[in-house]
């Protein structure tokens, strides 16, 4: 079933007619809320060389054709797309076309089944039920971050967009030109690899 | 029956509610008995809570991207 975002919440509207004003800290805090999340797009489609850059690109495209904004997506996902496009513009231009598919890695190999398929070794148990418990200490807050920073790009985007921003599946893969079932392994790939980072300081602990 | 390596490979589907009304059964039935995946799936659910509250790491400055973006916009209606 396919949800399409928008129509503009008021408080969308409402950022809109400030951003198309030039209201300065609007702008700012636009950017600053945002920036990453278009860093990751672009590093997942033209690769981290030029992923800062095409994300400032496409910051100054946005804001050329604000005036134009229609509103038949929120604000975010419209950012989101005018990026990818800039990103596949750059890729063609460098002739470095990062493929978003799944690529086979190591990742199948891990966690560990025995050979009827049970887990190998018992899951510990976490020292934290609840987000706020586990990220309450600074450095498993730091080792979450790292091991986001640190997955492969087309896992790190997938994972950005649907579990941090809260983007819809369907549009993701409209955006990133991924099929529904390349998305769900890329997805499940990044939770996996976070899961396992958490778990190892876990059992640190 | 599912194994557990079944289990870890469906989480994400399961906890994103996707998985067919039938495999979802099995799943639970699966939870049910197994105390290893059921740690798993509540840890993995947890893992996907706690990034939505992840402070996002400060970027390198982006004073001049803003700086040019304001310029932007004040130069905008001079151009039409």
């Amino acid at each position: 079933m396919e949800k399409i975002a928008g129509p503009a919440t008021t408080s969308e509207t409402r950022l809109l007619k400030q951003l198309q004003a030039g209201d300065s800290a609007a702008i700012e805090q636009w950017v600053r809320e945002h920036h990453l999340m278009l860093v990751r797009v672009a590093a997942a489609i033209v690769g981290d060389r030029y992923a800062e850059e095409v994300a400032q690109d496409a910051w100054i495209s946005a804001m050329a054709a604000l005036a134009n904004f229609e509103g038949r997506s929120t604000l975010k996902t419209w950012l989101v797309q005018i990026t990818a496009n800039a990103a596949r513009s750059r890729a063609r231009r460098e002739n470095r076309y990062v493929a978003l598919d799944v690529v086979d890695d190591q990742d199948s190999q891990s966690p560990i089944f025995d050979k009827r398929g049970h887990w190998q070794l018992d899951r510990i148990q976490w020292h934290a039920e609840t987000p706020e418990d586990l990220l309450n200490a600074q450095e498993m807050a730091e080792q979450l971050q790292q091991a986001l920073d640190t997955l492969p790009d087309n896992q790190r985007a997938v994972i950005t967009l649907i579990d941090i921003e809260g983007m819809d599946k369907t549009e993701v893969c409209n955006i990133l030109t991924l099929s529904a079932s390349n998305l769900r392994v890329l997805l499940h790939r990044a939770r996996s690899r976070l899961y396992q980072a958490i778990n190892d300081y876990q059992e640190s602990l | 029956m599912l194994r557990c390596r079944d289990v870890e490979q469906q989480a994400s589907e399961y906890l994103d509610q996707e998985l067919a009304p039938l495999l979802q059964l099995r799943f639970r039935m699966h939870l049910l008995i197994c105390r290893n995946c059921r740690r798993y799936t509540q840890q993995l659910r947890l893992t996907v809570m706690s990034l939505k509250q992840l402070k996002p790491t400060s970027l390198s400055d982006m004073d001049d991207l803003v700086e040019k973006m304001r310029q932007q916009v004040s130069e905008e209606p001079t151009r039409r």
